[in-house]
């Protein structure tokens, strides 16, 4: 039976396809679904790919667990430069600020084995990219959360081993350099430093030549509580004595209180209320490109940069040190609060008091965005009236100043919606186009079970169509095959084979669905819309069904076999012949091959009726 | 084998490896502004990645106020623009008034030998540097451009 209830849409192009479709990018979201190995390596090798991905508390994508695969994915990604060190770096710091204590110390004890290997390898001191690796190996051991500290029975003799390498001059020029610093952080952790104790009038003394890396080491590291707090303090002495706002400096006793309780100094906006904002020349540029999956009603987030020929991920936006602002009573423009750890003293805007107005933006802790980069079809359709990707960011609960990036909707590929094989009839469409400037039309198709939207960009209107298409039809039946001959006796012929069947006539395409037409358009006459919009939306018959094959001839019988003549000698020694014999019978002629069919007649065109609808 | 046989042999095998060797390469390094010549900080630099594998940079400090540097934040930037991090051999602090700080800064290597050294012909590094004079946040910039000579194999300059 010939219907298209219920509809089989064979979706031209492809229906299925990859999450970025064709570019080979793994997008942020497709990263944290799948989160194996492959697909980390692959993330964390993009340009603008972000470590926040290893936060397993960010609000946007991340990885869903922390396993041992991830564990031997970054390490082996590191050590065999497919991981950036700087990724690793960071990915693991975030993982250790995460994780439980027990799992993050086993995490950090995993990464003993390959420091060893780096600090001990010949090339180090030749190869720049395995100095970076081992320095990301390095700082995340000198840098790790209070408390981690490894497994002291694997480390204590790792220790050991490296101090007998030092004095013996096993190590070269750089291995050694980073041996020491090493060293001489656990002496820190022992409450020492080069030989002595480590006391008040130390830090005192750190703080009067102004030692801020040593003063770091001893507040990060020391044992006792009150000897790190001690440090911090003399740190923010020296961001007081250096900081450029004379309220720091006129206040100095305050402000030392509030950045040793909160790590920095957040302003109020109700008594500094925001005058204006800017971003600075740092914040990335970049041009917004919207790939779209039509037939899965998504979109793909992507970004192009200015300069480069490749497309690549958004990038994360970091606020702090890109957006500043001017507050009523402070003489000089403030940005958001840097980490706690960085002991800041000037005046700053708490990250809690910035947001981004935006649907695609999700602010991660320490101010900065990230983008859903994965999307629904209808949360990108309201972009297509706007010129430019916005982000208009607030400060409190003023929109301070908005980040413009430029934004293109990839062309998308054309919505052929074709009826059932066998020559069903296409479906009947109602097409909605909305042409309310010259820049994109959005294009919405209701089809019998869906509606398909799309955004198109002017200067691609003249490439991209809407179709209702009728089914193919049917192919023709092909001939049977003739039947073969007999194969003959001794010396009789073969029977010839039968005449193959004909082939059956193709069946007939489907009818073009009839295609309804809204325009929406703004502009005086719409004249140029309308020729477009015809141009663009089709109703096409289905192709005609193949002819059937005619069926081959039947092979002849075999011709029978020859027969040797026989004879015998008589009494008087005559030859005499029993049986003359006979030749080989000849081989039956095959039969004739049945005629083709008819290929079939190609549908018809349903009816196309395109309204205006002035807006 | 007799001694002469021997002797050949050592030749031959001389021979074959100085030969196949890898050419090895000195670095010299032209800074484009090695001294700065503003007036609150002027800088002297050393670029040693094959030896010492540092940078030597010494800053004075002509300002009335002590200077800053943000030691750990010192970045060298590649000839394709990657930030390599590098931080002084001993821990600092800041440069005093009329005073004078050498920091040895590190890592900074190179490869030495082979086609890897020779791709470093002509390239330029960017050291940066960022510090606070007079409470201002600035950022040094030190423009080093690399050229290679080839050693004999007794590792003297040809």
């Amino acid at each position: 039976m010939r219907c298209w209830w219920p509809l089989v849409l064979v979706l031209v192009g492809s229906a299925s396809g990859c999450v970025t479709c064709g570019r080979g990018l793994v997008t942020s979201a497709r990263a944290s679904n799948d989160s194996s190995g492959e697909s980390l390596e692959a993330y964390f090798h993009q340009r603008d790919a972000t470590a926040t991905l290893c936060d397993l508390e960010a609000r946007g994508p991340h990885l869903q667990a922390y396993t041992v695969s991830v564990r031997d994915t970054l390490v082996d990604g590191l050590l065999a430069g497919a991981i950036p060190p700087a990724f690793f770096q960071r990915c693991v710091e975030l993982l250790l600020e995460r994780l439980p204590a027990a799992t993050g110390n086993v995490l950090l004890q995993s990464l003993a084995g390959p420091y060893r290997v780096l600090i001990s390898d010949g090339h180090l001191e030749t190869d720049p990219a395995r100095v970076e690796q081992l320095q990301a190996l390095q700082s995340l051991y000198l840098a790790r959360p209070t408390g981690l500290d490894g497994v002291p029975a694997q480390t204590a003799p790792m220790l050991a081993d490296l101090r007998v390498a030092l004095e013996k001059k096993k190590l070269g020029t750089l291995a050694a350099r980073f041996g020491r610093e090493l060293l001489d952080t656990a002496e820190v952790e022992q409450g020492r430093w080069q030989g002595l104790r480590v006391d008040v009038p130390m830090l005192d003394a750190l703080a009067a030549s102004g030692n801020e890396m040593t003063l770091s080491r001893f507040a990060a590291r020391l044992p006792s509580l009150p000897l790190r707090d001690e440090a911090r303090r003399r740190l923010i002495r020296i961001h007081v004595a250096l900081s450029p706002f004379p309220e720091v400096s006129e206040n100095a006793a305050a402000v030392e209180q509030g950045v040793m309780r909160e790590g920095h100094n957040p302003v109020s906006l109700a008594g500094h209320p925001l005058v204006r904002a800017w971003f600075d020349t740092r914040v990335p540029q970049r041009t917004v490109l919207v790939e779209q999956h039509v037939w899965r009603q998504t979109a793909t987030l992507l970004a192009q940069t200015p300069g480069l020929p490749d497309t690549a991920l958004l990038p994360e936006l970091a606020l702090r040190g890109a957006l500043f602002a001017e507050l009523t009573g402070l003489p000089r423009p403030v940005s958001i609060c840097a980490p706690k750890k960085e002991l800041s003293v000037e005046p700053c805007i708490p990250a809690t008091a910035v947001s981004v107005e935006s649907p695609f933006a999700i602010l991660e802790h320490g101010a900065a965005f990230r983008f859903r980069d994965e999307v629904q079809m209808a949360d990108v359709l309201p972009l297509a009236s706007r010129e430019t990707f916005s982000l208009p960011v607030k400060i409190g609960d003023k929109v301070a100043t908005t980040l413009q990036w430029r934004l293109v909707f990839e062309r998308p590929e054309p919505l052929v919606l074709v009826g059932a094989d066998d020559g069903g009839a296409g479906p009947g469409l109602a097409v909605d186009v909305a042409s309310r400037s010259s820049r994109r039309w959005v294009v919405s198709v209701r089809a019998p079970r869906e509606t398909l939207s799309v955004v198109v960009e002017g200067e691609d209107v003249g490439a991209f169509n809407v179709a209702s298409r009728g089914g193919s039809g049917a192919h023709g039946r092909d001939g049977r095959s003739g039947s073969a001959g007999a194969d003959g006796d001794a010396c009789r012929d073969g029977s010839p084979g039968g005449q193959g069947g004909a082939g059956g006539d193709g069946g007939s395409g489907g009818r073009g669905g009839n295609v309804d037409v809204q325009l929406r358009c703004s502009s005086q006459t719409c004249q140029e819309e309308l020729w477009q919009v015809r141009r663009m939306v089709a109703s096409e018959g289905g192709s005609g069904g193949e002819a059937g094959s005619g069926g081959e001839g039947g092979a002849g019988g075999l011709g029978g076999s020859a027969r040797a003549a026989t004879t015998h000698v008589d009494s008087s020694g005559s030859t005499v012949t029993n049986d003359a014999g006979c030749s080989a019978g000849s081989n039956g002629r095959s039969g004739s091959n049945g005629r083709d069919g008819n290929p079939g007649p190609d549908g018809s065109p349903g009816s196309v009726r395109v309204s205006l609808i002035p807006d | 084998m007799t001694r002469s046989c021997m002797m050949l042999l050592v030749a031959v095998l001389w021979a074959w490896v100085s030969g196949c060797a890898p050419q090895r390469y000195a670095y010299r390094f032209e800074v484009e502004n090695p001294v700065n010549t503003g007036e609150e900080v002027t800088a002297k630099l050393d670029v040693d990645p094959v030896g010492a594998r540092d940078i030597a940079l010494a800053l004075t400090n002509h300002s009335p106020e002590p200077v800053q540097v943000a030691w750990t934040q010192i970045s060298l930037l590649g000839p394709a623009g990657q930030p390599f991090a590098m931080r002084p051999e001993e821990d600092l602090g800041w440069v005093p008034v009329g005073g004078t700080v050498t920091a040895r800064l590190s890592p900074f290597t190179l490869p030495d030998e082979g086609e890897a050294a020779r791709m470093n012909e002509g390239a330029r590094f960017q050291l940066e540097v960022p510090m606070t004079v007079r409470r201002q946040t600035v950022t040094y910039r030190f423009t080093l451009a690399a050229h290679l000579s080839p050693l004999a194999s007794n590792g003297t300059a040809r």
